[in-house]
């Protein structure tokens, strides 16, 4: 396998681990599709074979057609319309977006490498946690998909180096797939004990 | 033992951390001891304001052999007690105490 190849295979392993799968959707579509046609073509078949098993469903189909016409739709053709309609925004909507799983791809020379992002924000945690001095359960990160931003409750009385804490989780951002650094904030009101 | 032994001494890694129950122990103990009285006769309460750390005592003081000043001074005295030693003992830097006097009590010498 040629290094182009390798590196194709990557980037189509890495899109299909940060998005999600449109399988099922389209996989639903297509089946359902299937079967309609496949009636509908049994229908041709057999009208046209002059079969005595749908001699009633053209005059039918006609009788019920007219009816609709003149008077305001009964509530079952309307629920059917609106039902209609939210599956089709639906469909619409599963197709055009990106469906992004909260995940990313983290900088690898070797491998792809997909971390979720609550591993990310626990990393951040942890390191922010560490250069503040206070416990783990007083730094609380969010991760989204550009930026984390992170907000530590103080310990009453100690001093928070915000900067260090900005500088540590700012010197980690590349390496955690994070385009900007971390925002830090520090809570108004501390903690007694830590 | 020998990079110890050889010069400035090695933290070991880790934190320390310090419970507010440990905190409001030490004020405890500092306040009973400048009022002269009891520990179990006196109430610490800790609190936060802004991150920084305040201290609430409710003390008798004990007046006779050895002691000197008005209540006021013994209650600032408290107050600068207590704040020095959460500092020298947790190294956290106290804000403000708010000291009240809840009675006062004779000393009594202890026989031993």
């Amino acid at each position: 396998m040629s290094l182009e190849q390798a590196e194709a295979v990557q980037r189509r392993v890495l899109r299909r681990e940060l998005h999600s799968s449109r399988a099922g959707a389209a996989i639903t579509v297509a089946v359902i599709l299937i079967l309609l046609l496949a009636a509908l073509g049994a229908l041709c078949v057999l009208l046209a074979l002059r079969s005595p098993l749908v001699s009633g469903v053209p005059d039918g189909l006609r009788a019920a057609l007219a009816q609709l016409a003149g008077s305001a739709p009964p509530a079952s053709v309307l629920a059917g319309g609106v039902l209609a309609a939210i599956l089709g925004i639906l469909l619409v909507l599963i197709g055009a977006t990106p469906g992004r799983r909260r995940r990313r791809a983290l900088p690898s020379e070797r491998a792809a490498v997909v971390a979720d992002d609550a591993v990310i924000a626990n990393a951040l945690a942890a390191e922010a946690a560490s250069v503040a001095g206070v416990e783990r359960g007083q730094v609380r990160v969010i991760v989204d998909r550009r930026r984390a931003s992170a907000r530590i409750v103080p310990t009453s009385g100690s001093d928070l180096d915000t900067d260090a804490v900005r500088e540590a989780l700012g010197r980690n951002a590349p390496a955690y797939g994070l385009a900007r650094p971390a925002r830090v904030v520090v809570a108004d009101e501390g903690r007694v004990g830590s | 033992m020998s990079a110890a032994a050889a010069g400035a001494p090695v933290l070991p890694a880790g934190r320390t951390s310090i419970r507010s129950r440990a905190l409001q122990r030490i004020a405890t103990a500092a306040a009973a001891e400048s009022a002269d009285v009891p520990p179990q006769t006196v109430q610490a309460r800790l609190g936060d304001a802004g991150g920084r750390l305040t201290v609430s005592i409710t003390t008798p003081v004990s007046l006779g052999v050895g002691t000197s000043g008005t209540i006021v001074e013994r209650a600032a005295a408290i107050a600068d007690a207590v704040s020095s030693r959460l500092d020298s003992l947790a190294g956290r830097s106290v804000e403000r105490v708010h000291v009240r006097v809840s009675g006062l009590q004779q000393q009594r010498r202890r026989v031993r």
